[in-house]
């Protein structure tokens, strides 16, 4: 994993977990439910699914960017970096 | 009777030129101006100033007589003060009535006969005008941009000045680019104010008053606009606007705001910055007691962290200029105690080990550093400046080093091209040479602007030997002396900033030497 700098922008509305509108503390089961949730709405055409809330506004969601998310949060170590930029909720 | 003093003021300079250069009895020396000791106007060639002054004195001389000998013929009097008006005031008319038509042939002609306007960057004025008249043809058509092209590259025994560099601006901003426009209106500071016609300086600084405008970085434009005040009208406005965006709202101010812009050129591209103003002021007295919101987080986040990304979310959509300036220092701040947080971070390192990762402090540090890249990303944006960077703590440090190591990277990679190209003497048109020395004088000053004094003292020797070699070699080799003077004094510059003084000495010398 490089340190490539999207800008803080891109950050933040590109974060897995805001993609999928989750909150950091979801199990691997429910990121991979949702994800196929969100897929099967995208293909499905409905308008709800293809944006979501971020702190910085609104993002598009595409079904590239939601696999992506799944991907991300698979790995434990890129999981904790988003986490980390999600928002580590208190226990 | 009106003619007669000029005549009589130009009739006394060439006597006094003439009575100068008779006593000595060897042969002057070719004369050069911009060097060191230019000198008053009266001690300046004659070539310089005086002898346009001819065309006035041949006109109003031509007026008179006009007026004397066709009293009772109106229509030849009125025949003989329009061939006049357009002898006296060629500039005026190109650039008022034939470049607004779009009339590309007239305006060149017309503006060949500007002796006057382009003294100080003689026979460029056709260029000039051609390259007016193709930024307000949209699109611009490619052939008359190839034609003006391939004239402004085609060697000639006309140095290049200040003219023909606006020319190359404006015929890069026809074909939209935008940085090799920027590189060259920018370039203009550098020459000497012999070698650039005044309408070329004005041309460049509404060209960058206006990006710098456009950008919201309303520090550097009340720094442009106080620089260029006596140059052009449009320095008021855009010295006003300035002002106001810095928080600077007073009524006084409101009302010069308004008369700026009514008395500046190009009123109607300048309309929507004048309403945005005033709009914002608007929106400002109705929203004066509301603090600024924060962006929030759906969830609760654990401190400092939530206040760190709350910082982080909002500098993403800070508007340029002063917001993102003080967005900046916050986001900092916030993270800087984030990052002197023993409690939230043993609570990451257990979240860590729950999810089983393996480094863990690997893992974290390529968090911490995310964040600074983050912050350097953003550290580029119009409006965050050195000040900024020294006021963000040991964050502010590693980013303004940061910023200094890829800035110098940048400005290595085109200085090497230079040597390179040196070294297998390749020769270009000079357009060309003096854009490469225009961008790295655009990227070293504004990097020294964003990075301070430690990056003139770092890019100085980098810059030093190569470039002063380079201006040598176009000042002996290819006698293009204004650029190459240009390129000393701005090399004396820098040289002075980092306190070199082996090359301040040189290119002070070289500087000396005139154009």
């Amino acid at each position: 994993m490089s340190v490539v700098s999207p800008g803080a922008y891109a950050r933040v509305l590109t974060n897995p977990f805001i993609v999928l509108g989750l909150p950091p503390n979801a199990s691997p089961a429910e990121i991979e439910r949702q994800g196929q949730r969100l897929l099967l709405q995208l293909g499905a055409g409905r308008d709800g699914a293809a944006t979501y809330v971020s702190p910085v506004g609104p993002g598009t969601r595409t079904p590239d960017l939601v696999r992506w998310a799944v991907d991300q949060l698979r790995d434990p170590r890129r999981r904790l970096f988003h986490e980390l930029w999600a928002g580590v909720p208190p226990r | 009777m009106s003619g007669f003093p000029i005549g009589l003021i130009w009739l006394i300079v060439v006597l006094y030129r003439a009575y100068a250069n008779s006593r000595g009895s060897e042969p002057a020396a070719p004369r050069r101006v911009g060097g060191a000791s230019t000198g008053s106007v009266l001690s300046r060639p004659l070539s310089i100033d005086g002898r346009h002054l001819l065309v006035w004195f041949v006109g109003s001389v031509a007026v008179l007589g006009a007026l004397a000998a066709a009293r009772n013929a109106p229509v030849v009097a009125t025949l003989v003060l329009c061939a006049t008006s357009v002898a006296l005031f060629p500039w005026l008319l190109t650039r008022y009535v034939l470049i607004p038509l779009k009339w590309r042939r007239a305006s060149s002609a017309l503006a060949r006969l500007a002796l006057w306007t382009f003294r100080h960057d003689p026979g460029a004025g056709p260029m000039l005008a051609e390259a007016l008249v193709l930024t307000r043809k949209y699109p611009a058509p490619e052939r008359e941009i190839a034609r003006l092209e391939s004239r402004l590259c085609e060697p000639t025994s006309r140095t290049m000045r200040g003219a023909s560099i606006t020319a190359h601006g404006l015929l890069a901003m026809s074909k939209g680019q935008f940085d090799r426009a920027r590189w060259a209106f920018e370039s203009l500071e550098m020459l000497h104010p012999l070698a650039a016609p005044a309408v070329a300086r004005r041309i460049g600084s509404r060209f960058r008053m206006a990006t710098a405008a456009a950008s919201g970085d309303w520090k550097s434009l009340e720094r442009l606009a106080a620089g260029y005040g006596r140059l052009t009208r449009s320095a008021w406005f855009y010295g006003a606007l300035a002002r106001w965006h810095l928080g600077r709202r007073t009524i006084p101010l409101a009302l010069w705001l308004r008369v700026t812009w009514a008395l500046a050129p190009g009123r109607r591209r300048s309309r929507a910055w004048l309403n945005a103003a005033i709009a914002g002021r608007r929106t400002s007295e109705g929203d004066a007691e509301k603090p600024a919101m924060l962006p929030e987080w759906s969830h609760a986040v654990i401190a400092p962290f939530d206040e760190a990304l709350r910082r982080h979310a909002a500098l993403a959509i800070a508007r340029d200029g002063p917001a993102a300036s003080e967005a900046w220092r916050a986001c900092a701040a916030a993270w800087r105690a984030v990052f002197d947080d023993h409690r939230s971070s043993e609570h990451v390192k257990e979240r860590g080990r729950e999810l089983g990762v393996v480094k863990l402090e690997e893992a974290l540090g390529l968090f911490g550093s995310s964040v600074r890249h983050d912050l350097a990303s953003e550290a580029r944006r119009p409006g965050i400046d050195h000040e900024d960077l020294s006021a963000g703590g040991p964050v502010g440090s590693w980013v303004a080093a940061y910023l200094i190591e890829e800035d110098l990277r940048d400005i290595e990679f085109r200085v090497q091209a230079i040597e390179e190209r040196q070294r297998a003497k390749t020769i270009l048109p000079i357009g060309d040479v003096w854009l490469e020395v225009a961008a790295l004088h655009t990227k070293f000053e504004e990097s020294a602007h964003r990075l301070g004094e430690p990056f003139v003292c770092a890019a100085c020797p980098v810059i030093g030997g190569v470039v002063l070699n380079h201006a040598a070699e176009i000042y002996n080799n290819r006698g293009e002396r204004p650029i190459a003077n240009a390129t000393f004094r701005w090399l004396a510059r820098c040289a002075e900033r980092a306190g070199n003084a082996e090359l301040f000495r040189i290119c002070d010398e070289n500087g000396a030497l005139g154009f």
